[in-house]
């Protein structure tokens, strides 16, 4: 008894978590096969059991949709307008996209239709399917949608941002319209890289009702990798520009050093004994200390050291070109960045 | 005229040939530094054998160039001459002289040098040509505003003299000052040469130049 207990509860529980999207993806395919071949009440029958609060199978939203907006045009064609449009109605307030086709939909019910969309208010924002673009030549095609005459405002701005958009559309509008985006934000520069929202605001005209949606996207700059600049010249890169205090002695005693190397060179070569070798060293001698005297002065107020100055002035120079055409290179680089967009489920990260 | 007489002006037409195929002198934006100048040098030569000398003295002028392809190395090339006279008319001899070196940093203030020098005295009765090879020292002392100090020190290991044995002890050394103002340079160098001779009959035999020179010229390139 308990075993046939056990068996009947996992059957029952198996029949709730089978592939129930399969069964009700198969009763709107017959319920609409039905439609076709203008078999309404048993198509009706059918779509009832999917929109059904008793159905024991999953169903997801679009499948809902479906069944709301067949479920109207059956009714529709049976000259039930008003339930067609409460059936119309619910379809359109779950997805304000629904249409209908009206190759496939007879007059009544695309007239029935149109007056359920009179009656209900939506604004709507297609999901952006993921896409990559040109923004110098190519633009992002976003979709807004409202169910009837209405003004409507759609901005972009940066996801969860408090701050006002950049505007793509302000005016009237009265069904779908395709805003084409070229990906920049204000000033004209192209957004960063980051999640963003297309927020649509809209007030029917004909019953003053308010609606609004949002839809988030990630967008990607892609562009060729970027060059680094060089970095700033460190301190072993660059020449001492000035001399040490010390420079003033050293320099006397350089010149001192020279005309007392002078002085001595005649003796320790010998030749001072002879010719004029002594007067040639008198004048280097002479030459050497006036030289060291004025290397003194010359530095006492002014330790600079010019040559170095200009070297460091000239690696500087170098540095500054160099990077200046790597930002050239890079510009031209980031000239040809593209942008990919692509659709992203909730709030801004 | 003396063919000896002609080697500065033939260095010189050399030194500007080659100068004017170099990068560093083109006019298109020089790289390797590149400096020419002109010299005029006054030189006392002696000669002493067994105690008694004699003298003679002149003013030669020459042609310099000089090319450091690196920070740290340069090349040089030297060429003068002249005409030395003496109280002994006899004795009066032209000089001509060309030089090449090389010389390279080893410290920023200390360079070692090396290089080699041929000579030529050119007398009425006879002519006697020297070659050297030099080795040594050159001590770059910083003084201020573009002057520097230089000593320098230097062997000649190998000396050849026509007619004579080489010379047993060979050496020489210098000072001067040298003055640099954007591509414009300037030097007074006063330096001697000894050569000392292996004893003969006739006694010892010293040979001494001693030259004062002073250079102008002008730097090309970097």
């Amino acid at each position: 008894m308990k075993i046939a207990a056990s068996v009947a509860l996992l059957w029952l529980t198996a029949t709730t978590i089978l592939p129930a999207q399969d069964n009700t993806a198969d009763m709107l395919q017959r319920a609409i096969r039905f439609y076709d071949d203008v078999q309404v009440e048993r198509a009706l029958t059918l779509l009832r059991q999917v929109v059904s609060p008793g159905s024991p199978y999953e169903v997801s939203r679009d499948q809902r949709i479906q069944a709301y907006k067949y479920l109207g045009a059956s009714l529709a064609i049976q000259n039930m307008r008003d339930s067609a449009i409460v059936y119309f109605r619910a379809a359109i307030e779950r997805d304000p996209f629904t249409d209908l086709d009206p190759r496939k939909f007879s007059p009544v019910e695309l007239t029935t239709f149109a007056e359920a969309r009179r009656r209900t208010f939506a604004v709507a924002a297609r999901p952006i399917a993921r896409t990559t673009v040109d923004p110098r030549v190519e633009r992002v095609v976003l979709s807004i949608l409202t169910t009837h005459a209405a003004t409507v405002r759609a901005e972009i701005r940066p996801a969860g941002s408090a701050l006002p958009g950049t505007v793509l559309y302000d005016g009237e509008n009265d069904g779908l319209r395709d805003l084409p985006w070229s990906g920049t934000l204000g000033g004209g520069r192209l957004a960063p890289t980051g999640r963003y929202e297309l927020a649509v605001f809209g007030e029917s005209r004909l019953n003053q009702r308010r609606d609004s949606t949002r839809s988030y996207f990630d967008l990607l700059q892609d562009f060729p990798a970027l060059e680094d600049t060089l970095p700033s010249l460190r301190a072993d890169e660059l020449l001492p520009e000035r001399h040490p205090p010390s420079a003033r002695r050293r320099g006397l005693a350089n010149g001192l050093g020279i005309a007392a190397t002078a002085i001595i060179l005649p003796y320790a070569t010998g030749s001072a004994r002879y010719g004029s070798s002594r007067s040639f060293a008198s004048v280097a001698a002479i030459s050497g200390g006036a030289a060291g005297i004025y290397a003194y002065f010359a530095r006492r107020n002014n330790l600079d050291i010019p040559e170095n100055i200009a070297i460091n002035r000239v690696r500087q120079t170098r540095r500054l070109t160099a990077n200046a055409e790597i930002q050239r290179r890079n510009g031209e680089k980031l000239a040809e960045t593209k942008i990919v967009v692509s659709p992203a489920a909730g709030v801004g990260r | 005229m003396n063919r000896f007489r002609t080697l500065p002006l033939l260095a010189a037409i050399t030194a500007s040939a080659a100068c004017a195929r170099l990068p560093g002198v083109s006019s298109t934006g020089a790289s390797i530094p590149v400096g020419v100048a002109l010299s005029t040098n006054r030189v006392d030569h002696v000669v002493a054998v067994g105690g008694n000398a004699e003298g003679a003295q002149g003013t030669t002028v020459g042609f310099a160039v000089s090319v450091a392809p690196r920070p740290w190395i340069e090349l040089s090339g030297r060429s003068a001459s002249g005409r030395l006279t003496s109280e002994n008319a006899r004795a009066n001899r032209d000089i001509a002289e060309v030089e090449a070196g090389l010389s390279f940093l080893v410290l920023p203030w200390l360079a070692a040098t090396v290089g080699a020098q041929a000579r030529r005295y050119t007398g009425a009765l006879a002519s006697q040509r020297w070659l050297a090879l030099r080795t040594g020292a050159e001590a770059r002392l910083d003084l201020a505003n573009g002057a520097r100090g230089v000593i320098r020190a230097s062997v000649l290991p190998k000396v050849t003299v026509d007619g004579l044995a080489s010379p047993s002890l060979a050496y020489g050394g210098g000072t001067g000052i040298e003055l640099s103002r954007k591509r414009l340079f300037a030097s007074l160098l006063y330096s001697v040469d000894r050569f000392d001779f292996p004893a003969s009959v006739e006694g010892k035999r010293v040979e001494q130049l001693s030259t004062l020179m002073l250079q102008a010229g002008w730097r090309f390139g970097r």
